[in-house]
């Protein structure tokens, strides 16, 4: 039978109408809707800190737990800030609702957040992580604001004294070093400023209220939430600056006021002895670094920060703060932001960063791998037993800034005695933080 | 009339004010409600941390009364006209010179010329601080060497010369404002008239004092009402080079502002100083348009 053009054509439409719902059919008969997938932001600096994170793979294998503990597929998206202005940038983002689920934070920063609302209260979390009782307990303090922890603490960096041994071998001065008092220091510089001339004898401080600390004093008083502003130790810390710049003349005054690059001076053999933090020893001065210094272990000494050798003076001191993890509060999934900060906290990625950077690891089960294997980073966890936090509340900066103003502006530049500091600085804090909420001891 | 045929009647006009809707949208956006925020947040005690971030108070005049009494404010507008009239006059004097020898026929290769004088404009103002801090250095800076050649002192460009090295930065990166705004007014004088004072025989100071000046004079007023505005809320330098100080020295109004508002994060006030800043600038603005004859 032959079929007319007509029926040939009906045909052909008919096959081809069955062939397209045998397809929908199959397509809907086959369907699974797509597994819905999680996004949470991880907030750091931008450079070492992201490179860092993305070069241990710490994020993938967070991924991959989440999928086979709890079926969940997660991403962790990196978001980054510059170093420069990262304080600021964080603020900023966090009062914008800008900020990520997980965040990178100095602890100076943790008061304020708190009180605005935007941190998540880690204390029920903290209260079941085994891994919790391995964290120092100075880390532990830093990230903790009211009695509740709101941070993870991931580095600490306290401060020590550095010193080259080949200056130090040709003024005469012995080698290994270590200063019982801050006069032991001050004898060095000046035996090096008298037998080395074209060197700079001494930088100090890098945290400019040290010196409070080192006379026994401290900033801010926790019982009732006020700022000492005039003490023997804050006087006694004028002297030290005045003595420096001025008494015996160990820094050059164009040196602080025109903020000379102390590490690169360092590494150039143009300066003696300097305090600063521990991660320069790597970070700075280490092979491949920006001031890479050669043979590294023969050049560069380091020594525990003395007190001043004054009654109430402490015998060695310290003080550091730390960079933390913490949770947004408005963050949609608190759990699984938890389990991102767990994953990133694990004893060894705080060993590779610290091995990496310098810094020290802030949970004892830390020490291992190469971090272990590095003499200066074993010494340096010493450090922290004479190490005492930064005072974790508001007003800090403002505090430090004044405290920081005063020191160059009166002292450094205009040769202003210690006493006539004092009481500039009690002027200055009082405008900046209120006479409520400062004291005199 | 029904709506229908306004819509006919005025359909013209219509359509030529929709292609303005969208820039008018995002001016609305990015300009004007960012202005009344701003304006707004001046009038309250808001903060970016702690408990005035949830819940910020209005608190009326208070920011600007205590601006009244704050020493630092006081400092930073004093600072801010010294250095807007040192710039000014650097600026415009440098701008003056380039136009007059662009100008000019006695000398060649303007083309070029003109190219590199408007290089420092139109590098983004980011990079000249790091263009400038070699150039400074007390030690090794390529200033000090050259003062030291020719037998000068050394200056501590970055301590105790800190505004006049602002200074410099803003003039070498700004003078092309005055040199395009002056070469093209300059070369709108006919040639008639320096043709007529050849001919009586005027020096060329005579030419330029009682043609060339005379002539410009609107434009003159101009490129310096332009330099004023730009420099008055100038932020870069300050902020990569000096941060404000030595003691506030180079601590500009706008440097002061962003340290309010992003350093202690006292966003009300630090919006005050912005509101100051911005009438500042309106003033300025309004001549501008008077004197454009707008």
């Amino acid at each position: 039978m032959s079929l007319t053009a007509r029926e040939k054509v009906l045909l052909a439409c008919l096959i081809i109408v069955i062939i397209v719902l045998g397809g929908v059919a199959y397509y809907f008969a086959t369907f699974k809707p797509k597994p819905e997938v999680i996004e949470l932001t991880l907030y750091t600096k931008a450079g070492l800190w992201a490179d860092f994170i993305r070069k241990t793979g710490v994020l993938e294998s967070f991924e991959d737990r989440m999928y086979r503990e709890k079926g969940l597929i997660v991403r962790v998206k990196i978001i980054t800030a510059p170093h420069k202005g990262y304080r600021e940038r964080v603020v900023t983002d966090f009062a914008a609702g800008a900020a990520g689920d997980v965040v990178w934070l100095g602890e100076s920063e943790i008061p304020g957040l708190v009180e605005a609302g935007m941190l998540l209260d880690l204390t029920p979390y903290v209260e079941k992580w085994e891994d919790w009782g391995k964290f120092y307990e100075v880390g532990k303090k830093l990230g903790s604001y009211k009695g509740k922890v709101y941070a993870i603490p991931f580095e600490t960096a306290p401060l020590v004294i550095y010193y080259r041994k080949d200056i130090f071998k040709q003024a005469g001065l012995p080698v290994p070093w270590q200063p019982a008092t801050w006069d032991d220091v001050v004898r060095a510089a000046l035996t090096i400023k008298e037998k080395v001339p074209d060197v700079i004898p001494f930088r100090g401080f890098y945290d400019v209220c040290l010196p409070i600390y080192m006379a026994g004093g401290k900033i801010y008083d926790t019982t009732d939430g006020k700022w000492i502003v005039k003490s023997d130790a804050i006087l006694s810390a004028f002297k030290v600056y005045y003595d420096v710049f001025y008494s015996y003349g160990i820094t050059p005054k164009e040196a602080e006021l025109e903020k000379w690059d102390n590490r690169k001076l360092f590494q150039e053999g143009k300066l003696a002895i300097l305090i600063d933090g521990v991660w320069c020893y790597i970070e700075k001065w280490g092979p491949g670094m920006t001031y890479e210094i050669e043979n590294r272990e023969d050049v560069v000494g380091y020594a525990y920060i003395p007190g001043l050798g004054t009654p109430g003076a402490p015998n060695y001191i310290s003080v550091t703060g730390t960079y933390n993890w913490v949770i947004n509060a408005k963050t949609k999934y608190p759990e699984l932001a938890w389990e991102l900060v767990k994953e990133l906290s694990k004893p060894e990625i705080i060993a590779q960063w610290g091995y990496e950077t310098s810094h020290i690891v802030t949970r004892s089960d830390a020490v291992l791998g190469e971090y272990a294997k590095e003499p200066f980073l074993k010494w340096a966890t010493t450090v922290l037993e004479h190490s005492i936090p930064k005072p974790i509340a508001s007003g800090y900066k403002k505090y430090v800034n004044t405290f920081k103003r005063v020191i160059i502006d009166y002292l450094v530049a205009e040769g202003k005695s210690p006493e006539e500091c004092l009481s500039i600085f009690v002027n200055e804090a009082i405008k900046e933080l209120g006479s409520d909420a400062v004291k005199e001891v | 009339m029904s709506l229908l045929r306004y819509l006919k009647r005025y359909s013209s006009e219509i359509i030529l004010a929709s292609f303005l809707v969208p820039a008018l949208v995002l001016l609305l956006i990015f300009q004007l409600i960012p202005t009344i925020w701003t304006i707004w947040f001046s009038f309250t005690d808001m903060a970016l941390i702690g408990k005035k971030l949830i819940h910020p108070s209005f608190i009326g005049l208070k920011n600007y009364v205590d601006m009244l009494n704050d020493s630092i404010f006081w400092q930073s507008m004093k600072v801010t006209f010294e250095y807007c009239l040192a710039s000014l006059v650097l600026r415009f004097i440098l701008g003056l010179l380039a136009a007059l020898y662009l100008t000019s026929k006695m000398f060649r290769g303007k083309t070029i010329l003109a190219a590199i004088f408007l290089l420092p404009y139109i590098i983004p103002g980011a990079i000249h601080p790091y263009v400038w801090i070699s150039m400074l250095d007390t030690r090794y800076g390529t200033l000090n060497r050259i003062l030291l050649f020719f037998g000068l002192t050394p200056q501590s460009w970055v301590y105790k010369r800190a505004m006049e090295s602002v200074v410099m930065i803003n003039s070498w990166a700004g003078y092309a404002l005055a040199m395009l705004i002056l070469s093209s007014a300059i070369t709108s004088i006919p040639k008639e008239f320096y043709e007529v004072a050849d001919i009586y025989g005027a020096s060329r100071w005579q030419k330029f004092s009682k043609i060339t000046l005379p002539l410009i004079k609107y434009p003159v007023i101009l490129s310096l009402v332009l330099i004023f505005k730009e420099d008055i809320d100038d932020f870069t330098y300050v902020y990569m080079f000096t941060e404000g100080g030595p003691h506030y020295r180079t601590e500009l109004l706008s440097l002061y502002a962003y340290h309010k508002a992003f350093a202690y994060f006292e966003l009300g006030y630090g919006c005050a100083v912005g509101v100051i800043i911005a009438i500042i600038v309106f003033v300025l603005t309004l001549a501008q348009l008077k004197l454009g004859g707008v």
